[in-house]
């Protein structure tokens, strides 16, 4: 299977102070691959400098075999890279209609958005009903609901999930879980950054640990299940 | 007893000078929704506009082309001259007033250009210093006032007083501004660009998830809302007939205060709010003897009031983030 994201010798930081370093991602085509870590290692900057929202100081990314260092942060996701997340949130003025077309700001023909609308009132059900709802009164539920739909209507290449979990009720979260499964079994390729280890082991075949905003382990989701890291409380 | 028709004058001059302040007042909204800065040299652009009109006016004049020429293809060559003199003036003001500051606290590009307010201010000032005032030498004569190397007054052309007749024009105004706000409207809400104007201003970096081009929207803005305060400055100079260099920063001030009462970021929060601020000042100046002196204290009032009570706005909504 061939790599759909590649990221080599990565580091950032913050001003004077180091945030990531030396980081090396392959995301296979088609898989489910997760990034853990704790508050404050560095997944969210992770998330950030694979669009470029956070500049690189050093290191190459190539989407789909292709180098994207050059590329601002539009030119990206115009290209398939699409980020979802809690915190992400919603544009909370705006209708879910309204927020969902957002999320498909290049598709220009009017018959493909309507295509791709149809696709996410079946496969995200709650959302149909709220059409004329602005986000901003929508649950925590529903807003990640429509974060995740607004990123997947975009048919990425890459959807990367930045803690969809997070804050979330239990049933909520068991939800949020059933979605990306159903997005696993349509071979989306997935970056997942969580906290919820087990969870996040449960629907990924290659995991990652990132510790101080460098990575520490990488390996398959069986072996890193079973591995110091994810029984270590402190993750 | 006031007579009635006293009443619908006073109301007649309310909606007129509250449709100046309302165009002026979303300029204002525009670039505070998507920079999240008060951008404070609106009423100095808008006043850059009509004195570009006014000078334009006269070189056509001396061309002999106003004569020649229908009406409203002069009104639309000079409307588009101070369109692109102000459009111009936005990128510049966005160039070198803001985005030098992008990091910065919000301060220092309310401070950057209030500065450029006054550049602005005396540019036209000193572009006009040699040109005396016409208006007064034709009413005064010889005893017209002329401030010795100072800035006179100037007299904007009368292009809306068809006929020579204020009624019409003050429809005319009213329309423009009508027609403006709706096609603003329509902007805003149908088209691409006018929906990630609004994205940016909802949630700036989830409009960067989005894909849309943040810098590019924002220089647009500063487009968009340099074409609308060149028109409010067209209108203006058609309502008050004479015109100082330094007008703009009252303009911009009732224009500020106008945006904030009905509630920055909000399109129609502006147009309330310019209402509402031309209500007060025109009643207070009716109805109080001597108002006119007060009107304009009045009118900040008001505003003081809306910041201590209401600091959002009329149709501004609370900002609660949840997480």
């Amino acid at each position: 299977m061939s790599t759909m994201l590649e990221v080599r010798n990565l580091h950032t930081s913050y001003g004077r102070i180091p945030m990531l370093r030396d980081v090396n991602l392959d995301i296979a085509e088609g898989e489910v691959s997760c990034v853990l870590g704790a508050n404050g290692s560095g997944k969210t900057t992770l998330v950030k400098a694979i669009l470029n929202m956070v500049k690189a100081d050093q290191g190459t990314m190539k989407l789909g075999g292709v180098c994207i260092d050059s590329w601002p942060t539009h030119k990206r996701v115009a290209e398939g890279v699409s980020l979802s997340g809690a915190a992400v949130g919603t544009f909370p003025k705006m209708t879910v209609e309204t927020n969902l077309k957002m999320g498909a700001f290049y598709v220009n023909d009017a018959k493909i958005l309507q295509d791709r609308l149809e696709e996410i009132y079946t496969s995200f059900p709650v959302l149909k009903d709220r059409l004329q709802q602005k986000a901003g009164t929508l649950s925590g539920g529903e807003r990640t609901m429509l974060a995740i739909a607004r990123a997947v209507i975009n048919k990425p290449k890459l959807l990367i999930l930045d803690e969809p979990s997070l804050g979330l009720a239990p049933i909520m979260v068991e939800e949020v879980f059933d979605i990306i499964q159903r997005l696993k079994k349509d071979k989306m390729t997935i970056l997942l950054v969580e906290q919820n280890a087990a969870k996040a082991l449960a629907v990924s075949s290659r995991g990652y640990v990132i510790q101080k905003g460098a990575i520490v382990f990488s390996g398959a989701s069986d072996v890193l299940q079973k591995s110091e890291f994810v029984e270590n409380p402190v993750m | 007893m006031v007579p009635m028709g006293y009443l619908l004058d006073l109301i007649g001059s309310a909606v007129l000078l509250g449709c100046t302040y309302t165009l002026v007042a979303i300029g204002f909204s525009l670039f505070f929704g998507v920079m999240d800065v008060v951008v404070f040299c609106c009423g100095d652009i808008a006043i850059f506009g009509a004195f570009s009109i006014l000078a334009s006016y006269t070189i056509l004049n001396g061309l002999g082309v106003t004569g020649t020429w229908p009406l409203l293809l002069v009104i639309l060559l000079l409307l588009l001259i101070g369109i692109l003199f102000c459009a111009v003036l936005g990128l510049l003001t966005h160039r070198f007033s803001i985005k030098p500051f992008e990091k910065s606290s919000a301060l220092m590009p309310l401070l950057s250009t209030i500065a450029l307010g006054t550049v602005i201010r005396e540019v036209i000032g000193l572009m006009f210093m040699p040109v005396t005032n016409g208006v007064a030498d034709m009413v005064a004569g010889e005893n017209a006032v002329h401030v010795v190397s100072g800035r006179n007054p100037q007299s904007f052309p009368s292009l809306l007083s068809l006929g020579g007749s204020t009624a019409a024009r003050n429809i005319i105004i009213v329309l423009v501004t009508v027609v403006i706000l709706l096609l603003l409207f329509l902007f805003l809400n149908k088209t691409k660009t006018g929906l990630a104007m609004q994205a940016i201003s909802q949630n700036k970096e989830l409009s960067l998830m989005t894909g849309i081009n943040v810098s590019r929207s924002i220089v647009i803005t500063f487009v968009i809302g340099g074409v609308v305060l060149a028109i409010s400055g067209f209108l203006v100079g058609s309502y008050q007939t004479i015109m100082s260099f330094d007008n703009g920063s009252m303009f911009g001030i009732k224009g500020f205060s106008a945006a904030v009462v009905g509630g920055l970021r909000n399109t129609w929060g502006a147009v309330l709010g310019g209402m509402l601020l031309a209500f007060v000042e025109v009643m207070v100046s009716g109805y109080v003897p001597n108002g006119s002196a007060y009107a304009s204290i009045l009118a900040f009032v008001v505003v003081v009031i809306f910041i201590v009570f209401k600091p959002e706005g009329i149709i501004g909504e609370k900002t609660v983030e949840k997480v």
